[in-house]
């Protein structure tokens, strides 16, 4: 699978009218995209920090089909209003190849997703053992009910992202709770994030953002 | 126990030869007070091998304390957009130091408790 993320800020003037056309928009020409396989398209929720009010992921067979979907005349309307820097001011954008996955879930309740920027002393062997101690967390963090942890292959935003880290939960509590208050993720994860330790790898700009979804999107 | 119980953080720290006195003097300046004002506790500051070595390194252990898990998201959520620590480690603390090494302990008895969470 071959996945399209966007993290869709609103510019400061859209106005509660502007931002539902937009809405009705994107959505409907999400919906009519040719060969895509999974389309969510959600506001996100209160408590993001650098995670925009709209996230679009896209799910295609490859990279291809992508490519043939975003240039459809299908999509040529929301093209139009995520390009306008007068509707979307932001946008940080991914697209990447499903990486290691696991888990399972019914779809209803919280998507998460967070970019990074590997991007201090980035050598191999750091990379690899961050991904692994990353893809480690769900063994131990039991409210991630689905995940996969991603090489972003393109990357546009604030930072080159390097790295999609995504999870599915029950409810935001999942996150807030065991995601946040296991030593997994404060005692362990954590260093390759903390200039104070000297495992830090990954730029302190990064996207953390989740919203509400009605059936699975990590597929 | 509670989930109260504290959490430690150490600072190791190998020193280059004969740095060791001015090393300590430049952290408890520069990083101590503003460590402490992000909720850290400085419990133990200890010196090996118990004499500054003139023409060899020496090893200082700083453990600090922290009352709880949650104290150390606020810690670092404090340091995270603070210039000054970045500077700390990565442009005057190397002046001294050959090596070093932070981590994060907790008491083996609060293991269990942490993982049910």
């Amino acid at each position: 699978m071959y996945n399209l993320l966007s993290v869709l800020t609103f510019a400061p003037e859209m106005d509660a009218a502007g931002r539902d056309a937009f809405a009705a928009t994107v959505g409907k020409a999400a919906a009519a995209l040719p060969g895509v396989r999974n389309v969510m398209f959600e506001p996100t929720l209160p408590g993001v920090y650098n995670g925009g009010d709209y996230l679009l992921r896209l799910v295609f067979d490859d990279k291809a089909a992508a490519d043939v979907a975003m240039a459809s005349e299908a999509w040529a309307p929301a093209t139009a209003l995520i390009e306008d820097k007068a509707t979307i001011s932001t946008i940080q954008r991914v697209a990447y190849p499903g990486g290691r996955s696991g888990g399972s879930s019914d779809g209803s309740g919280l998507y998460r997703v967070a970019l990074f920027c590997a991007n201090v002393n980035p050598t191999p062997e750091r990379l690899a053992a961050f991904a692994e101690q990353t893809a480690g967390m769900p063994n131990h963090v039991r409210s991630i009910l689905r995940w996969q942890l991603s090489t972003a292959g393109e990357a546009e935003g604030d930072r080159p992202w390097t790295t999609v880290w995504e999870q599915e939960y029950r409810d935001l509590d999942g996150l807030n709770g065991p995601y946040m208050m296991h030593p997994v993720h404060w005692a362990h994860v954590e260093r390759w994030f903390d200039t104070e330790y000297t495992e830090h790898l990954v730029d302190p700009i990064l996207v953390h953002t989740f919203c509400a979804i009605q059936r699975p999107v990590i597929v | 126990m509670s989930k109260d119980a504290p959490i430690w953080i150490l600072d190791e720290v190998t020193t280059k030869p004969g740095q060791g006195p001015a090393f300590l003097a430049a952290y408890m300046e520069r990083y101590v007070p503003k460590a402490e004002a992000r909720g850290m506790t400085l419990a133990h500051r200890m010196v090996e091998p118990a004499m500054w070595l003139d023409d060899a390194p020496n090893r200082l252990v700083f453990v600090w304390t922290l009352p709880h898990p949650g104290a150390v998201w606020g810690s670092k959520h404090m340091a995270r957009p603070d210039a000054d620590v970045t500077r700390w480690w990565k442009e005057e603390a190397p002046a001294f130091i050959e090596s070093r090494r932070r981590s994060t302990l907790a008491d083996a008895d609060m293991l269990a408790e942490y993982d049910n969470v």
